[in-house]
């Protein structure tokens, strides 16, 4: 390291954790881990306190359980009885790390090798990453449900709309199906699959109740829907998917959405007993309407802005605005606060 | 427990060769790619944890049994404490035993609509006085009645929360 690229004290600027990044890469390239391209964020304690709030996530649906969660790490935080972590990471491409403004040089390079070349390469080569998990379409996906979200605000009120979410809230540590083994082949099963399934490694999992008969793909799955009577090892659990069959379709795509809407949130804070203790990895959704076609159908609230910090404190965008720096960003990403 | 996946690859003594024949001596990166590839938290744990590591940091198993009066010293540092120990280490890693065991078991399609789930109960632990709220919120969603029952090795064990439609 020449001496330009080294640092002096515990200070740090974007400078040189732009040198320490590229150094770090270096070295997780020799080692062979393969990363998706990191977007390094500054943020400050507040800010990860909004983040803990929302798992991590940029952008997010608006709930009241998100503020509540926000009060009570903070008050927490303010006594002194709960740490920060350090670091967030989120499952997506380009992988958001955001790291605490206040961490030491040392430990901004700690945290960089830790998460952003460290838990991506988790991310984007462990099998239950791969499989349940969609990296490439997360970010797209969490506009498009915030968008439909307050579209359903608009149109069937907030109250409405509030305790469809409750009820997903309260439901999604369910929203895991642990338990389902594949069907025994039917008559007609034993022919051969009626369609290809969609991947190799889902096609191992059937799917029960897809949607009610006037749901989006009713008809046509009539041969896979399996009896319910039968011996426990065919049960379904309690996902939010197979309660798809409530009264109207604006419920079930709110219910079906929730499952999916959290991304595994890692930290390396030092007083988290467990690292992993908020970070299933989630089930996607059958249809994955997700990213492209979602885009398309957002349309954003009139009232609100686009940038998801903006909604609740608009100043906390001009404090954003001065702290964030993106190292190494790609160019589409919506949700990159700048 | 990385680290100690590298010494097994690159120094392996006599006990890694014994417990481990299929890494000892390999290349190290080969052996590391494959199992930050394959694995989750439970599954490495199981496949992965030394004895010499549970040595190193000082793991044993404590049996605390409700229908014992006493503890005992369930699992220590022989051959079948290792493999009980990292069994039991692995299984305090299962996110799906965080969570209590519900699942639909009947859906009364030709009837009232109403719904069954069965919590599953393992190792005698009840659910919380919230089960009838997070009912609700099922019900809610569901539009019918449902109904949610305690089972323990398929006797039922008489815990019902159930919400009318």
């Amino acid at each position: 390291m020449s001496a330009a690229t080294s640092s002096r004290g515990a200070d740090w600027d974007f400078e040189l954790l732009e040198r320490y990044d590229t150094a770090i890469a270096e070295v997780a390239g020799e080692y062979g881990l393969e990363t998706y391209p990191n977007q390094i964020e500054i943020i400050t304690s507040e800010q990860m306190l909004d983040a803990y709030a929302t798992s991590g996530l940029p952008v997010g649906y608006p709930h009241w359980s998100y503020g509540k969660e926000f009060i009570r790490n903070e008050q927490a935080y303010r006594r002194g009885m709960q740490g920060l972590a350090y670091e967030i990471v989120i499952n997506s491409n380009p992988c958001i790390a955001y790291l605490m403004e206040e961490n030491t040089i040392t430990t901004q390079a700690l945290v960089i090798a830790h998460a952003c070349y460290g838990h991506n390469s988790f991310f984007k080569g462990n099998h239950l990453f791969r499989q349940w998990t969609a990296a490439d379409a997360i970010l797209d996906y969490l506009v498009f449900a915030r968008g439909y979200v307050m579209e359903c605000e608009e149109r069937h009120g907030a109250a409405a709309v509030e305790e469809v979410l409750d009820a997903c809230h309260a439901l999604m540590p369910h929203g895991v199906d642990r338990y389902r083994r594949p069907a025994a082949l039917t008559l007609q099963g034993r022919g051969g699959p009626a369609r290809p399934a969609r991947s190799p490694s889902r096609a191992a999992v059937q799917r029960p109740v897809a949607h009610g008969p006037g749901g989006p793909g009713g008809a046509n799955d009539g041969e896979r829907r399996p009896s319910f009577r039968r011996s426990r090892r065919r049960t379904s659990s309690t996902s939010s998917r197979s309660i798809r069959r409530s009264s109207s379709p604006w419920q079930r795509e709110l219910s079906a959405h929730r499952a999916q809407a959290r991304p595994v949130l890692l930290s390396a804070g030092p007083d988290q007993g467990d690292e992993r203790g908020l970070g299933d990895v989630l089930a996607l959704h059958d249809r994955q309407p997700a990213a492209r076609e979602g885009a398309g159908r957002r349309r954003l609230h009139a009232r609100v802005p686009e940038e998801p910090h903006q909604r609740h404190r608009a100043a906390r965008h001009s404090i954003r605005a001065r702290t964030a720096a993106r190292i190494r960003t790609r160019s589409a990403s919506r949700c990159s606060a700048t | 427990m990385f680290r100690d996946l590298r010494r097994i690859c690159e120094s392996p003594d006599a006990e890694d060769r014994e417990w481990f024949p299929q890494l000892a001596g390999t290349d190290w990166r080969v052996t590391l790619d494959f199992a930050m590839r394959n694995f989750k938290d439970e599954s490495f744990i199981a496949q992965y944890l030394s004895p010499r590591l549970i040595r190193e940091f000082h793991l044993f198993a404590v049996a605390d049994h409700v229908a014992e009066d006493t503890l005992h010293v369930d699992s220590i540092h022989d051959e079948r404490g290792y493999r009980k120990v990292r069994k039991l280490l692995a299984r305090q890693h299962a996110q799906e035993l965080r969570v209590p065991d519900v699942q639909v078991v009947r859906y009364d399609r030709d009837g009232d609509r109403s719904l069954t789930l069965r919590h599953l109960r393992r190792r005698g632990r009840p659910l919380t006085e919230a089960a009838s709220e997070v009912v609700l919120h099922l019900r809610r969603l569901w539009g019918f009645a449902v109904r949610l029952e305690t089972w323990e090795d398929d006797m039922r064990v008489g815990d019902v929360v159930e919400c009318e439609a």
